[in-house]
């Protein structure tokens, strides 16, 4: 359910109206903007013996619409209680076991994956986690945090609100994916020839910025007259930037899609994700139409034909903030449109999610993925 | 064809693939970045490589196991080794690549969890491993093409790992070696700590004699100062005088790398003179003598001690030997005068003589005798505190002894008017085996004292049974009497030497106060105690209880047993050849007399010289030999009589006639060879005695029960027989267990003993010969060796007293050791035949 204007009571109270028993667990889903005094809703809960875990997101996911404040408050059957792993901001994260719990269930379970979208050492957290649980799970999740791209505490579960942590719960559901972005390629094959986590610090050989900012001025300035050129620099590079994605080079697949965010001083390109040193790079360029055409594709492909409309119990969407600053006004069709294919499927469920800071996914079988710019969308499915 | 764009593509992942190999060193590392991009750049399921656990070749049919080097991701690996002959190589056979993509070779080379359709790639790797990659049937199936363009960036890969792994063995060897080296600095750490802290002296010694290594007790014992680079040799250690003895144990070093326990002097760098004992243990290096390790301790103190200990001991027994001497030469000056003028009071009173002169030699008679009792007492009481009074065990008539004694007292006391009463209990055995004159002594002083103290009513002894078992039994002989009786308060003393109840006493009686405490020690020493009940003017009563053996019927009946008075001898004495050797005139008056009374046939030598050559020239029946002589000594006289092949006497018993009553001049006479011994005033009936005893056939046998002492052992019978374990038999109570303890320490020693005998004699070390041969003597007693008791005796006194001949030490260690190379055998045998009966 979506509370728009909440408060603790009315949290506490919508979810007792649930009746969560013994193997629910309650997913929180806020707006970063709801001004929920958090720690003391996790007092809250915990007095009141409530097993949840959730988030503080750029934006919240209800239907066809999205919220900057507001909570979603779904309840979920879980196997076991969620996992917290702190210590991203270090390189070395302990992985806790979670195989023995997956391979416990009758069904493959879904790793619900909740993490600090702005903090270090995502990529090797979720190869840690890859790791440990392959493919005996499937995962699909979101990156909390504020738009500010400031970093603080995001993530909430019975031990408190956290930063640089991720929150796993495996959930008693199949889930069928969706994973589409929809960006085509601009320019490229591009090698980064030299990278460090999420900074691009050499393109081809030279310095990222140059042969970047080269590429997207071309673009942009396509017809432009002499007075209206752009000319990219650290100020504006946000908002041109948003448009001009790097695409990772994946074979017979879509590419990752990489955000850069921001130009330090140094020249280098800061990235919403790790890039890989020498890996094979496009630049991609956004249209309203293909991205959103990328959503309907992925939402179709999360509706199983073969199965019994009645085991439809969610759908979680994913969905990039970073989508929202580039369709603007037309981003509610993106959302109308999964909303639709989801109703005319099973009209009980609403689409819920979030608006993220990166997205996971498993990736087809292989490794489990850090996406920008990307809408995962995850149907849930479960036995009557 | 492919296009442009493609071909870029397929180019960008073969560079980026290229560019993630070889960034490590560490094999796991390099495999994971290389699976990393490889599966993420060829949208892979799972990825692995596997490597050989040894580096035997690949292709040859060795049975090997592979390992999972690496797997991405983990949790789809579900085994961690495999054989060589497992599927997956068959089917790779001698390809460097192969698709399995169909049936039955997919389900064969299938080693992970949770794999629906798909199809793997398998790629050689060198010739140590593979790697295997998987995609799911739903992405685009692996082609030859796509594997062809893999190849070379997986063979590179392949080198890189092969690198990685040669480099990880190494590291685990380099880590393993510095380990041990670190244990080995560690251990020599300790060692040399407790090298340097140890409270002995440690050296290392190189073949020069160059101290190489000293530990800091070293520094200090040879005053090495601290920066003291001159080197220290050993030649400049070893005092002057030790230089010859310490390189005989260099040379023995050198030869049979180690001696032990030499004991030496040094001079130390600072000029100071100590006394070590050194172990040393040579060091050798390809056989070739290096150098040695040694031990040093600093035993200055303790030789300081042991020196001091020597000369008070040396003192002490110098002046016990001078206490002796005084007792001997007392009791050989006293009583040969004495001896004189009981044998002429003897003789005279054969003599037609009128009453008056029968009065005087009455009296001269009794002062004679009284003088000879009061010197017996004295040397008693010397004997006694010097562990040396002899007691013997005779048969004897306790009844006929006591009815005697009751005689003598009436006949004292007839005039005083005191009656004399003996009672003898009915069950007190008549014959008895025992020191009868010991047991007259005892009861004669009492009555003595009785009848001093007693003026009327009555004296005398009960003789009770107190316990009999078997042959042995307890008497108790009450001595009592109606005297003055003595305090209550005085009664603690009166066993004390030279105490009387009271001064008044002394003077109104007289007496040495010697006569209880010589009781007292005579009953104590056989076992035996003494009590005393008394009250003033009613009486006093002395218990005495005695332990004793009863004399068996045959015992009684066997002349050979001894002691009886009234034996018969087969042998006359008349016409018997007996060479007297005797230095006193006046005694060899009396002896020329007796002897010629008895129609014998002598001839007297005035010391122990002419004596020997009396016997190198003629046989007699029996040699009568004084001790202390001029010229040679009757001891002396007797070695050479027993040792010289000239001499016709080797054999004749010979008994000794001396002073000297002490122990040791018992000891020395009967080592030296006599037979018997007889001590100076004797009567000469009890000469007579003697002399048909040792005439007779059972000489031997007699002897055996005359020596034996208080303790009723007897010791092994000293004929040359092979071995006699009866004493052992004897000491040990028939107890066979500990016979063959016994004999098993014995033998188990005796290797040990040879060799010190040995080594001793060819170190020429008598000092050390002396100590073993001390040292075992008790031991071939105790086995019934008495022949090579002999010979460790004669080398260890021989020794001492500086008086053997090299060649003669030389025959008796040689004798010993080769007895004792021939007895143990004999022993063993004896040991096994005790061990099976066990």
């Amino acid at each position: 359910m979506l509370q728009k204007d909440i408060d603790i009571a009315s949290i506490l109270e919508a979810i007792k109206a649930m009746h969560p028993i013994k193997g629910d667990v309650i997913l929180l889903l806020f707006g970063e903007k709801s001004g929920i005094d958090y720690s003391s809703l996790i007092e809250a809960l915990n007095v009141a013996n409530i097993s949840f875990f959730g988030g503080v997101f750029p934006g919240i996911i209800h239907g066809g619409n999205n919220y900057e404040s507001g909570c979603i408050i779904k309840k979920l059957k879980a196997i076991h209680p969620p996992k917290l792993i702190t210590g991203l901001e270090y390189e070395k994260i302990d992985i806790p076991s979670l195989l023995p719990l997956a391979e416990s269930a009758d069904i493959k379970p879904t790793a619900f994956t909740l993490v600090d979208g702005l903090t270090k050492n995502i990529a090797s957290c979720l190869m840690g986690l890859y790791h440990e649980l392959g493919n005996a799970v499937n995962f699909i999740g979101g990156g909390a945090g504020s738009l500010s791209l400031v970093q603080q505490p995001c993530l909430i579960c019975p031990e408190g609100i956290f930063q640089d942590a991720v929150i796993v719960c495996l959930l008693k559901y199949d889930v069928k994916l969706g994973v589409k972005h929809g960006w085509q390629q601009l320019e490229g094959p591009i090698v980064a020839t030299k990278t460090d986590g999420n900074k691009i610090i050499e393109l081809n050989w030279q310095p990222a910025f140059e042969v970047y900012k080269n590429i997207v001025e071309e673009d942009a300035n396509k017809g432009a007259d002499d007075g209206n050129r752009i000319n990219l620099n650290a100020e504006n590079f946000f908002s041109i930037a948003k448009g001009y994605p790097f695409g990772i080079y994946q074979e017979g697949q879509e590419d990752i899609v990489r955000d850069p965010i921001a130009v330090n001083e140094e020249g280098e390109l800061i990235c919403v994700g790790d890039v890989p040193e020498n890996t094979v790079l496009n630049i991609l360029k956004g249209d309203a139409h293909k991205l959103i055409e990328s959503a309907e594709v992925a939402v179709e492909s999360t509706i199983d034909q073969e199965n019994d409309s009645e085991r439809l119990r969610h759908t979680l969407v994913v969905d990039c903030i970073s989508r929202t600053l580039f369709l603007e006004d037309t981003f509610s069709k993106e959302l109308e449109v999964v909303n639709h294919h989801i109703k005319s499927t099973r009209s009980e469920v609403t689409p819920q999610g979030i608006l993220s800071l990166g997205e996971i996914s498993s990736y087809g079988e292989g490794t489990l993925e850090f996406f920008n710019k990307t809408i995962v969308i995850g149907t849930l499915y479960r036995d009557i | 064809m492919l296009n442009k764009n493609r071909i870029i593509q397929e180019i960008s992942v073969l560079y980026e693939l290229s560019l993630a190999v070889g960034n490590s060193l560490e094999a796991r590392e390099n495999c994971q970045q290389f699976l990393d991009v490889l599966t993420r750049r060829k949208g892979l399921s799972f990825a692995s490589v596997w490597v050989k656990n040894s580096s035997s070749s690949l292709t040859n049919n060795e049975d090997t196991t592979f390992r999972l080097l690496y797997g991405t991701p983990y949790s789809r690996m579900n085994e961690q080794v495999i054989k060589s002959d497992h599927s997956l190589f068959q089917i790779l056979g001698n390809e460097d690549f192969i698709i399995v993509d169909q049936e039955p070779s997919f389900s064969l080379v299938i080693q992970e969890k949770n794999v629906a359709k798909g199809s793997y790639a398998i790629f050689r790797l060198g010739n140590f491993g593979v790697l295997k990659l998987f995609r799911i049937d739903s992405a685009i199936p692996f082609s030859k093409l796509e594997l062809s363009q893999l190849k070379n960036v997986v063979n590179k890969f392949a080198v890189s790992l092969e690198g990685c792994l040669a480099f990880e063995k190494l590291q685990v060897e380099t880590k393993e070696r510095q380990l041990a080296e670190q244990k080995l600095r560690k251990s020599n750490d300790r060692y040399f700590d407790l090298f340097e802290n140890i409270y002995d002296v440690l050296l290392t010694v190189d073949d020069k004699g160059k101290i190489t290594q000293s530990n800091r007790a070293g520094r200090q014992l040879l005053g090495i100062k601290e920066g003291d680079t001159e080197p220290l040799f050993l030649k400049e250690l070893i005092h002057p005088e030790d230089t010859e003895r310490s390189a005989k144990y260099l040379k023995k070093l050198e030869e049979e790398g180690y001696y032990s326990d030499y004991e030496g002097r040094i001079v130390t760098r600072d000029g100071e003179i100590r006394y070590v004992e050194v172990n040393s243990t040579a060091i050798y290096e390809n056989g070739k003598f290096v150098g040695s390790r040694d031990m040093v301790r600093d035993i200055t103190s303790r030789k300081q001690v042991e020196m001091a200990l020597r000369k008070a001991k040396r003192d002490a027994e110098q002046a016990r030997l001078a206490e002796q001497q005084f007792l001997a030469n007392m009791s050989h000056e006293i009583r040969t005068p004495m001896n004189a003028v009981i044998g002429m009071t003897h003789l005279l009173g054969e003599t037609p003589l009128n009453t008056d002169q029968k009065e005087y030699l009455d009296s001269l008679q009794f002062s004679a005798t009284h003088l000879l009792g009061l010197i017996n007492n004295i040397l008693d009481i010397s004997k006694i505190e010097a562990g040396e009074l002899v007691f013997e065990s005779n048969v004897f008539d306790l009844k006929e002894q006591l009815q005697m004694l009751q005689q003598t007292f009436q006949l004292k006391l007839n005039k005083k008017g005191v009656d004399v009463i003996f009672e003898v209990d009915p069950s007190v055995p008549q014959k008895l085996i025992g020191d009868s004159l010991r047991l007259n002594q005892i009861l004669s002083n009492l009555l003595g004292n009785s009848a001093k103290f007693t003026h009327e009513g009555h004296i005398g002894v009960k003789t009770e049974l107190i316990e009999q078992e078997q042959n042995n039994t307890w008497l108790r002989f009450s001595v009592f009497d109606t005297g003055i009786g003595i305090e209550p308060s005085k009664l603690d003393f009166i066993f004390e030497n030279f105490k009387q109840a009271d001064l008044q006493v002394t003077r109104k009686y007289g007496g040495t106060g010697l006569g209880l405490s010589i009781v007292k020690q005579l009953v104590e020493i056989q076992g035996g105690r003494i009590e005393v009940k008394s009250e003033p003017d009613v009486g006093t009563t002395f218990l005495i209880y005695l332990p004793f053996t009863i004399a068996s019927i045959n015992e009684e009946d066997d002349p050979c047993m001894g002691g009886d008075n009234n034996m018969e001898h087969k042998k006359e004495i008349n016409g018997t050849s007996i060479l007297v050797v005797e230095d006193n005139d006046m005694n060899q008056r009396l002896i020329k007399r007796i002897l010629s009374k008895w129609d014998c046939q002598f001839e007297i030598a005035n010391n122990g010289l002419e004596g020997v050559q009396l016997a190198q020239q003629k046989k007699y029946d029996i040699i009568l030999m004084d001790i202390h002589m001029p010229e040679m000594d009757g001891v002396e006289a007797t070695i050479e009589i027993r040792n010289l092949n000239s001499s016709k006497n080797q054999k004749t018993p010979i008994i000794a006639l001396t002073a000297a009553a002490l122990m040791d001049e018992r000891k020395k006479v009967f080592e030296a060879g006599m037979n018997d011994f007889m001590v100076k005033p004797f009567v000469p009936e009890e000469l007579k005695k003697t002399i048909l005893k040792h005439l007779d056939e059972c000489t031997e046998a007699k002897d055996e029960v005359t020596l034996s002492i208080s303790t009723k052992i007897t010791s092994p019978k000293e004929t040359n027989i092979m071995h006699d374990l009866s004493y052992l038999s004897e000491i040990s109570g028939g107890d066979e267990e500990f016979m063959a303890d016994m004999i098993e320490t014995f033998i188990g020693e005796a290797p040990q003993n040879i060799e010190e005998l040995s080594a001793f004699l060819l170190q020429k070390n008598y000092t050390q010969l002396a100590k073993t041969a001390h040292r075992i003597k008790p031991n071939l007693l105790i086995m019934g060796l008495p022949e090579l008791e002999g010979f460790a005796k004669k080398l260890e006194r021989g020794i001492k007293e500086e008086v053997l001949q090299t060649d003669q030490i030389e025959q008796f260690t040689n004798e010993l050791v080769q007895g004792l190379q021939q007895k143990v055998p004999v022993l063993q045998k004896e040991l096994d035949r005790l061990k099976a009966q066990l």
